[in-house]
């Protein structure tokens, strides 16, 4: 059985979430640990046990022949620039969201990573959180017909508790906005289910917090390529528990998030019924599936093909992210794909 | 006045809402019912056998309009009447309780608003339209949170109005059916939800919407669609409606303050339950329900008698029915033109 070795360059919050997933698939190995800090990559190899080298810096990392995936998980500006180096250096990636902070990083991605040839898979794990999976099986299956109206939304408070709230939600210039900076995984579920997107229409606004510099708070409507609707929101200043909002309505049933109604599979159903499965409720990410994102990976690297969330549905992701954006600064509608 | 001195009750249009309006009125000690008339004789003489009522059946609105003992008018016949029947009543000194959509123009809408200004300046009559959400025991403890504080300040406002019609309807083939001047998802339900929007929200500034044909192909106008809001205040908010689901009735509201938020039946707050650890449940009759026997008309109903008798405007006042129908029409022009739309239109 074939083994991959992994590099983890950036070992904050989600990093340890991820090997915890990895160190579960027996065909991947922890083979590298980095960090700008040398005391934290030595600490966590030896909380694994100490069977992986600690790489004194990412270059180091790229050159490295055990490594044959680099997992990118370092604060988000600086995703860009070190997955194009390390698809160049020829390793598999994955990235986390976002990978870009604007339109010219994106496209930089795009083309780096299928010039270099190499599989992708960005950190867009809701698609295997078990409800997802329930929902796009029953998309899949007919269960809801055909889709006209899809909506998902990413209420989350966010604050300095965040790991990531210095670089993430003060730091404007270079840095993310709200789509970008979590919003993108309701973005992301919108396409999954709905999927393209042709235009879009937003607005953002500051609703109390006085410590963001984007807009904490958006609502978007889109027109997807096959002309059906949808909508997705995001606040990162709500005072309530996380909640990932989905709304679906199809030419033979509709799903409420954890209820749903299909007289197509189930004749006589008279009223909602509940799915039994682990929910998008919460924003830690120990909840996160990752185990399911670098399965897939491992999948591929196998059997080929693409991962669920390659460098091709991410790119359109990310796109979309940035269209609302661009839209709630401009006021203007949107059309996709962008051009520049 | 009826000679027992009760405020006399005409309703026109005998039809699917009717019957809730008039239980209503009979429910009220304050109120009896004079007349009924119909387009249909047949539906008023129907509807006074069935309840039992002592009263006249009538052969037109105008008659109703001509009676000295009735003072209070329901108008519950299709809206495409409705502008006009406005209008009359305002020129006659009634008061009235206006079954949605009150008009399916901006034409219509100033031509109500300049009678009703005459009405009130020559008549002070009393008026109210048929925004059932509003009177919900569950919108009202929304409302209620929100007064008391529990919310904080409110930012964000989506609410959606999501019920299957069809053929089955009373009202199809005035109300899907006819296009022409005839009315759209937003004026015949999702102004439902506008109301609600409006209500929590204040006054819209700008939309901009989206429709679709979702999956019918009997609807002459689109029977689905979504819109973002922004108000007259900074915040912002969505609204939506679809005629076409293929699941139970869903009125959908989401609002989120600086101090709590609700989410339909859930509700969290730590100013006012400081030891809240996840979301607590509403428990009183919800939004969720399309048929009219469920929606709070008697609520309504001595909401409006109360106004007349103590001659006060605190029910659903002339002037916010007609911003909400303002607002329904200018998500219709968003989606017919794909362009932000701004408002007062009027």
């Amino acid at each position: 059985m074939k083994t991959y070795g992994v590099g983890v360059y950036g070992l904050g919050w989600v990093a340890g979430a991820h090997i915890d997933a990895m160190r579960q698939n027996p065909q991947l190995k922890i083979a590298a640990l980095g960090s700008r800090s040398k005391e934290t990559a030595e600490k966590k190899n030896e909380e694994i046990g100490g069977t992986a080298k600690v790489a004194p810096s990412f270059e180091e990392m790229l050159k490295m022949d055990e490594v044959d995936i680099i997992d990118i998980t370092t604060p988000n500006p600086l995703h860009a620039e070190e997955t194009i180096a390390a698809v160049e250096a020829g390793k598999h990636v994955i990235i986390e969201k976002p990978i870009c902070m604007n339109f010219k990083e994106l496209v930089a991605i795009k083309d780096a990573v299928k010039k270099a040839g190499v599989k992708s898979q960005v950190g867009f794990a809701s698609r295997w959180n078990p409800h997802i999976e329930s929902l796009k099986g029953m998309i899949n299956g007919g269960g809801l017909g055909d889709l006209y109206y899809v909506e998902v939304d990413y209420y989350h408070e966010i604050g300095p508790w965040w790991s990531g709230y210095n670089w993430g939600a003060n730091t404007k210039a270079g840095g993310p906005s709200a789509t970008l900076a979590a919003g993108c995984h309701a973005v992301d579920l919108l396409r999954y289910f709905g999927g393209d997107v042709k235009e879009v229409f937003a607005y953002g606004c500051f609703g109390h917090r006085k410590d963001y510099e984007y807009e904490p708070t958006y609502a978007a409507v889109v027109q997807f390529e096959n002309g059906k609707i949808g909508k997705t929101g995001n606040s990162f200043e709500n005072e309530c528990p996380y909640v990932m909002n989905i709304v679906i309505h199809g030419s033979k049933g509709s799903v409420f998030n954890e209820k749903f109604f299909s007289k197509e599979w189930f004749p006589g159903q008279e009223d909602w019924q509940t799915f039994e499965s682990e929910m998008l409720d919460s924003g830690d990410v120990k909840h996160h599936p990752f185990k399911g994102m670098v399965d897939d990976l491992v999948d591929v690297l196998n059997d080929g093909g693409e991962c669920r969330n390659g460098i091709d549905s991410a790119y359109k992701s990310h796109e979309l992210c940035l269209a609302i954006d661009r839209s709630i600064e401009t006021g203007e509608k949107i059309q996709l794909p962008l051009k520049e | 006045m009826t000679k027992d001195g009760k405020l006399g009750v005409g309703v026109f249009g005998i039809g699917w809402v009717a019957g809730e309006h008039i239980k209503a009125y009979m429910n009220n000690p304050r109120c009896e019912i004079v007349a009924l008339a119909s387009r249909s004789r047949n539906s008023a003489e129907g509807k006074k056998a069935e309840l039992g009522l002592d009263c006249d059946i009538l052969n037109s609105y105008d008659d109703l309009l001509k009676r000295d003992d009735i003072d209070v008018i329901s108008m519950c016949s299709p809206n495409f009447l409705r502008a006009e029947e406005i209008v009359k009543a305002c020129e006659a000194g009634k008061h009235f309780f206006a079954e949605k959509p009150v008009a399916h123009s901006l034409d219509e809408l100033k031509a109500i608003k300049e009678a009703h200004e005459k009405g009130v300046k020559k008549h002070n009559i009393k008026t109210i339209s048929g925004f059932c959400i509003l009177y919900y025991d569950q919108y009202r403890c929304i409302e209620s949170m929100i007064e008391k504080g529990a919310l904080g300040d409110v930012f964000l406002v989506e609410t959606d109005y999501w019920h299957e019609l069809g053929p089955w309807w009373h009202g199809w083939t005035w109300g899907c059916n006819t296009k022409k001047g005839g009315a759209s998802t937003t004026l015949l339900g999702g102004v439902h939800a506008v109301s609600a929007l409006m209500k929590i929200g204040g006054d819209v500034k700008d939309v901009y919407a989206v429709e679709t044909c979702g999956h019918r192909k009997d609807f002459e106008y689109a029977p689905t669609y979504t819109s973002v809001i922004k108000f007259a205040n900074g915040t912002i908010g969505k609204t939506g409606g679809s005629f076409e689901i293929e699941s139970p009735y869903h009125f959908n509201i989401i609002v989120h303050g600086s101090k709590g938020s609700v989410l339909n039946e859930k509700f969290f707050t730590k100013e006012i339950f400081a030891g809240q650890e996840g979301y607590q449940d509403f428990n009183c009759t919800l939004m969720n329900s399309g048929e009219v026997a469920h929606h709070p008309f008697s609520a309504i109903v001595d909401a409006f008698v109360e106004d007349i008798e103590n001659d006060v405007d605190s029910g659903i006042r002339m002037d916010f029915t007609l911003k909400v129908h303002e607002v329904c029409l200018a998500i219709d022009k968003s989606a017919a033109t794909g362009e932000v739309v701004k408002l007062p239109l009027l």
